[in-house]
């Protein structure tokens, strides 16, 4: 397996992956892994929408069975974020690698080689050519449907097309801090959003909930994230950003809906978050065993009336800090019964892994709404943004 | 490890901000280079802006007959010969699969160790592309080195749409522009590869502004959300037609041109939903073809769509052209307008498919005199070579 990633005298298997086709990345790999490791049925797996099964990348739809994104040493290859090895027979192994681009988990790679090649440096080399594979698969998403084909179990709707476009990834890690998030219902969400940008000192969050259902609700929410986009990228204040987004969508949409939009911009070397609470997404933090929305002051929502002028408030986050961001899809969740879904099943969701990483947490939020309500379908729009904290140290 | 692994390695390793950065260390490192600078393309692709976090802005580089404008222009490594200390400055392409990004200017110590580097510091330009991208979905950087002017709201949604500017594959290259870069609202490209199959929209939205870019957002996306699903293209028009009918009620429409190619054999469906125009170079003449026309998308309820058949040759060039072509073109009427972009055509025959929209689109400005038009104008031009 280490031929893979040494030998001299042949091409690098990543200069291999970056001149294939865009639609021949899998056969690419396959054939690489063959050639140089000795690799059979090496198949490439990526998570569903809504992050319940891993399917197969195959030119064909449904020419593979897809497997739990939970269970299995493929799932726990995704879940766990580790490479998982299983114990040979015959001589051969079957391994399974997660394919994460910068902390967003797009699947797993898999692959049976001779067990001699399955040691740890073999593995090591193969966790390596997945990442590399996963960098690929971004790239070649631009001019090709089949990556995301292998993604959806079943059509999307239009509003969920236009929303998943539009959204960043699912998650995104660095030294100074990890961020997952997740939307249900996956395959026909219609308003709520997540996105972030991050430059060598700042990060910026945002979470928006935008008002209606269906393609009314995510072209009010494309306008929104498009203007806060806009304006970020023009280099303006948190509160800037704020106000030129109201002041877009009022003059489309004259006041008849409006997006509700929690932004913030973390300082990474200090930890100083500003932020614009501009309606309804609601922010809690755990630090150390506690559990407590941070309460910032309520702003309106934006394009609800013509040119809200908007504040930025200050708060800190510590090292070690997990903060969830909920629209009201959760927050504003009730059951059949009427009960409020509310802080304290956020609570009971937060506690009940402390370990977990933010992208399972986010999946693991949604998964109990999910529970609450006995049903994936939901009344609301549901985002969940999980962002972990480490700074920059001492 | 040998060192183009171990920059290759870094950059996929580094903080999506921190490629220029990282690029720059490694190659001093590893290639005893001095001075790297990552330049990106403006929307405009008059420029080539350096990427620095801001403010320390660096001042932007013509594509014009500059050093890094010939590396970016023909898509080869550009020498700059000796420097005076017996140093050289390479100016080197970052294109993904056809999609020309920008230019990695690097200073190095002339004679043999430039010839021996070179090639991989080529390949390196083009890790460094594919890791832009990449970077793109974490950070505003590169993104934001790309615009010299702020763009207009309509033009950010509709910049976010497009697949890229061009694509190349071994059977065919694909190049597109649109104007005015910096305020485009309504026309918009569209284009899907499988193993066999490639998918091509052009279409030319209605109305202005921010109405105009909502029109076309919901336009292409019901078109991709159909084309996934993995139904012919007649039934793709169809059920776009009926998403945009839904919202608009026949207010708003949008005409869009439809292009199944068969990779292997040339053949092609074609479903002609409105107004692009299609003009073939074939042979050294300039032709235009016709299709049968049918009704634009989300003009009446429940339009039905009818394929037709279409061969592509070997050779050819196929140019699609939008209204505001012919607004550019031709002030005065079509005839004119017809005639004047032939000439383009023939004019910009000897260039590759990227650069074409945009010379045609300067050309047909440039003599006519006119300012910005009012209208978008789109040029997409298709190179096939098939197999």
């Amino acid at each position: 397996m280490n031929a893979v990633s040494t030998s001299e005298s042949l091409p690098s298997v990543e200069s291999e992956l970056r001149s294939a086709a865009p639609n021949a990345l899998v056969e690419t790999a396959r054939r690489l892994l063959g050639d140089r490791a000795g690799a059979r049925d090496v198949t490439l797996l990526l998570a569903d929408y809504g992050l319940r099964v891993l399917r197969p990348v195959a030119p064909l739809p449904d020419a593979g069975e897809p497997l739990s994104a939970y269970d299995g040493p493929a799932g726990r290859a995704f879940t766990v974020q580790t490479p998982v090895v299983e114990p040979p027979e015959d001589g051969i192994a079957g391994v399974h690698v997660p394919v994460t681009v910068r902390g967003d988990r797009l699947g797993v790679l898999s692959a049976r080689l001779p067990a001699a090649g399955a040691d740890t440096a073999g593995v090591r080399a193969l966790a390596e050519f997945a990442t590399a594979l996963g960098h690929e698969i971004a790239t070649a998403e631009r001019d090709t449907d089949l990556y995301l084909l292998a993604r959806r179990t079943r059509r999307l709707t239009l509003a969920a097309e236009m929303q998943w476009q539009l959204l960043p990834g699912r998650g995104c890690g660095r030294p100074e801090f990890v961020i997952g998030a997740h939307l249900e219902p996956a395959y026909t969400v219609g308003g709520d959003n997540f996105d972030w940008s991050t430059d060598g000192s700042r990060l910026t969050l945002t979470v928006t909930d935008g008002m209606g259902r269906g393609i009314d609700a995510s072209l009010l929410t494309s306008v929104t994230v498009g203007a806060l986009r806009n304006a970020r990228r023009a280099g303006v204040s948190l509160s800037d950003q704020a106000r030129l987004a109201d002041q877009a969508v009022y003059a489309q949409f004259g006041g008849k809906v409006y997006a509700s939009t929690l932004l913030l911009r973390f300082d990474l070397a200090t930890g100083t978050v500003h932020a614009v609470d501009a309606g309804s997404p609601r922010l809690y933090r755990r630090r150390g065993d506690t559990v407590k929305q941070i309460e910032l002051e309520a702003q309106l929502p934006l394009g609800m009336f013509e040119e809200t002028a908007y504040e930025e408030q200050i708060f800190s986050v510590r090292p070690g800090d997990r903060l969830v961001a909920v629209s009201t899809g959760v927050h504003g969740a009730r059951s059949p019964e009427g009960a409020l879904f509310g802080e304290d099943a956020l609570r009971r969701a937060l506690d009940a892994a402390p370990t977990q990483a933010p992208q399972e947490v986010a999946r693991s939020v949604v998964a109990s709404l999910v529970e609450h309500f006995g049903s994936t379908d939901l009344t609301a729009d549901a985002a969940v943004v999980c962002l972990d904290w480490n700074g920059r140290g001492a | 490890m040998n060192r183009f692994l171990a920059v290759e390695r870094a950059l996929r390793t580094a903080a999506p901000h921190e490629l220029a950065d990282v690029v720059g260390r490694e190659l001093g490192r590893l290639y005893a280079a001095d001075s790297v600078d990552l330049l990106m393309a403006d929307y405009g692709l008059t420029v080539l802006q350096p990427v620095t976090e801001l403010p320390h802005t660096l001042p932007p580089v013509s594509v014009h007959n500059t050093p890094a404008g010939r590396a970016f222009g023909a898509q080869e490594p550009f020498v700059e010969g000796n420097l005076g200390d017996g140093s050289v400055r390479v100016h080197l392409p970052i294109s993904v699969r056809g999609d020309r990004l920008g230019v990695l200017s690097v200073t190095l110590p002339g004679g043999d160790h430039v010839r021996e580097c070179l090639p991989e510091l080529a390949e390196l330009a083009e890790v460094l592309g594919h890791e832009v991208l990449v970077a793109e979905r974490d950070t505003d950087l590169y993104l934001r080195a790309r615009r010299k002017d702020r763009l207009t709201l309509a033009a950010e949604m509709q910049w976010q749409l497009l697949p890229g500017r061009s694509c190349s594959r071994s059977e065919f290259d694909l190049g597109a522009q649109l104007e005015p870069a910096y305020a485009i609202h309504g026309d918009n490209f569209d284009w899907s590869a499988t193993a066999d199959h490639l998918t091509l929209y052009v279409s030319n939205g209605m109305g202005e502004g921010i109405e105009a870019s909502l029109l076309t957002n919901l336009a292409v996306n019901a078109l991709r959300n159909a084309r996934r699903a993995g139904i012919p293209l007649a039934d793709q028009a169809a059920l776009a037609d009926q998403a945009v009918y839904a919202h608009y009620r026949g207010r708003s429409h949008m005409s869009v041109l439809m292009f199944d190619f068969e990779l292997t054999t040339g053949r092609a469906r074609v479903v002609d939903a409105g107004s692009p125009q299609t003009l073939r170079l074939r042979d050294g003449v300039v032709e235009r073809i016709a299709f049968d026309a049918q009704l634009p998308l989300g003009m009446f309820e429940e339009t039905d769509y009818v394929e037709q058949d279409f061969r592509i040759e070997p050779g050819d060039r196929l140019l699609f052209v939008s209204d505001g072509v012919y607004a550019v073109a031709s002030p005065k009427g079509e005839a004119y307008g017809d005639a004047a972009l032939a000439r383009a055509i023939q004019h910009t025959r000897l260039l590759p498919a990227a650069e074409v929209p945009r010379a045609v689109l300067r050309e047909l400005t440039g003599h006519r005199g006119t300012p910005t038009p009012d209208d978008d104008a789109l040029v997409v031009c298709l190179d096939w070579r098939g197999r």
